[in-house]
């Protein structure tokens, strides 16, 4: 993955190598007031260019609802489908298979 | 054996980091199992927060919410405590899981998934303050 646009302390975000639009990294807790941190900014990035987006879950073993609703929001803004959950933990999948949102976000 | 945590944090979110260090300090003394620990921090957060959303006007924090859990063979209860605005979470309106992104609202979500993940919850108005107790049945990790 080449990081060459957004590279935070809190995420990085670059063009996936694989020409399939943004990887976005996150690690640690994603819980409320983190994700109030970082949302504007992914959402930000995510409106100037439109393509789908990765999550990559690898190094997050917990997630607070304010990160399902910056799921939903970047899925308004690039579209259903678009939107990408990688190397998610299993209580992390239940959590968005619960919220039904296992079919509009592709989760691995 | 019983146990108890009992904590007391000031309602500001950023409380949220180190209750939820101390609570899995106490719950992996528990024996509870990765998912348990999991399921009852989301429920954590999820309570607390909607406290320092929307339990207060303007003086949030000057308020105190307390937190205890509690282990008893088999059993974990998560119970917090405010002296907000009576707010019962087993009243608030369930989200429309099946609706497209695009129409869904943004908000209960949190409350919706922890009634989920929870074996049972009980909301109590007590002495001018809000009760909740929220129950997890065999979350040990030999469950």
């Amino acid at each position: 993955m080449d990081i060459v646009a957004t590279n935070q302390s809190d995420f990085a975000m670059a063009e996936d190598n694989s020409g399939r639009g943004l990887r976005c990294v996150l690690s640690g807790r994603l819980d409320t007031e983190r994700c109030g941190r970082i949302s504007e900014a992914i959402l930000a990035r995510l409106q100037a260019s439109g393509q789908p987006v990765t999550f990559d879950l690898a190094d997050v073993p917990f997630v607070a609802s304010a990160f399902l609703r910056l799921c939903i929001l970047a899925a308004r803004l690039v579209g259903s489908g678009n939107v990408h959950l990688a190397n998610t933990a299993p209580p992390i999948k239940k959590v968005f298979k619960i919220a039904g949102l296992d079919g509009p976000i592709r989760i691995d | 054996m019983s146990a108890t945590l009992d904590l007391t944090a000031s309602s500001r979110i950023e409380e949220l980091s180190t209750i939820a260090e101390q609570t899995a300090v106490f719950l992996e003394s528990a024996g509870c199992a990765a998912n348990s620990i999991f399921a009852i921090q989301f429920a954590l957060e999820e309570l607390f927060s909607n406290i320092v959303n929307y339990a207060f006007d303007h003086d949030r924090e000057s308020h105190s919410i307390a937190i205890r859990l509690e282990h008893d063979p088999g059993v974990i209860t998560l119970m917090l405590e405010d002296d907000g605005r009576t707010f019962d979470p087993l009243s608030a309106p369930l989200p429309d899981t099946s609706l497209p992104v695009d129409q869904r609202p943004i908000g209960g979500l949190g409350l919706f998934i922890t009634q989920r993940l929870a074996s049972s919850i009980d909301y109590r108005r007590v002495d001018g303050k809000n009760r909740v107790s929220v129950r997890f049945v065999a979350p040990s990790a030999n469950a």
